[in-house]
């Protein structure tokens, strides 16, 4: 399982992991389907399911939005060190960013923290990676 | 881009001087370029997918949102640096030239005022760096549609650049 936390109005970082993150799925070709790729919004007061679900749709139908309340979010980003912070420009009237931690953290089928991955890893590198955890699964 | 060349190349042959005035006739005719030596060219322009519907939170009112990126590369291939001063699109309400750097692993982006296409070079906007943040996108974005972006330097003047959602 790939996890990232991003939100949908991200314009560089979280488009371009979700295209990474297509990549790793075509490169997995039948094992694809065994591996599961969340997103969980670091912007929850914009990120509606609906809208989570419309976004990651234009990357993979595979890919899963995921929100919460604010404790269960707030739980979730602390378990993994993630960092968010809004940024908000004045009269911008275009809403806000969000700096964020751009990490993939790659968990294995008994539910354990294997790895993660900088911004920018190599798609090829991360199926690799799931393709040995699922050789594990079947030992 | 024909245009530009051919027009660039009849100024060089013309001199300069007493007919200066031609010259600026037929780079008039040319559109954008409006100085001497300055050509910029645009390759590769392609951009993010992008939502724009705006959500709405139990609490909270509506908010804008629909954010993308273009990527493209700036070649200058006059004798002069140039600048991009301001962009613009009818897809967004906000194009700004940013540039995303990670720190410990949490990535920032921060406003670049003007980006410099130094003479004879080439700037590349790419993901994960420099590139031209789109910010309340007015209409979805999807794979293989197509929108322009104008952007404007301070010597090239005006350029129109088709750009493909990828």
């Amino acid at each position: 399982m790939l996890l990232f936390f991003g939100y949908t109005s991200c314009p560089d970082v979280c488009p371009t992991t979700l295209a990474s993150w297509k990549q790793v799925h075509a490169a997995l070709g039948g094992d694809g389907s065994k591996a599961r790729f969340l997103f969980v919004t670091v912007d929850p007061e914009r990120d509606t399911p609906a809208r989570l679900k419309r976004y990651l749709a234009i990357f993979s139908p595979d890919f899963v939005g995921l929100t919460g309340t604010q404790q269960a979010l707030a739980a979730t980003y602390r378990a993994y060190g993630v960092v968010r912070e809004k940024v908000t420009r004045s009269g911008s009237g275009v809403g806000y960013l969000v700096n964020h931690t751009a990490r993939t953290y790659l968990i294995d089928p008994a539910g354990f923290l294997r790895l993660s991955y900088g911004f920018g890893t190599l798609p090829k590198d991360i199926a690799e990676d799931i393709r040995r955890l699922l050789l594990e699964g079947q030992r | 881009m024909a245009c530009g060349r051919r027009c660039m190349d009849g100024y060089g042959m013309l001199g300069l001087g007493v007919v200066a005035t031609v010259a600026a006739a037929v780079l008039a005719g040319c559109g954008p370029r409006t100085a001497v030596g300055v050509k910029i060219r645009v390759e590769n322009a392609w951009a993010r997918p992008a939502v724009t519907e705006t959500a709405r939170h139990e609490g909270g009112g509506a908010q804008p949102g629909g954010a993308s990126a273009i990527y493209l590369t700036l070649v200058n291939e006059g004798q002069e640096d140039d600048r991009l001063i301001t962009a613009w699109t009818d897809v967004a309400r906000r194009a700004e030239v940013h540039a995303t750097k990670t720190e410990d692993g949490v990535t920032t982006m921060y406003h670049l005022p003007e980006l410099v296409v130094p003479a004879r070079g080439r700037v590349e906007l790419r993901p994960g760096g420099v590139h031209l943040m789109l910010a309340g996108v007015t209409r979805n974005l999807n794979v293989g549609d197509r929108f322009q972006v104008a952007l404007r330097f301070e010597k090239a003047g005006t350029l129109t650049v088709d750009v493909e959602v990828r």
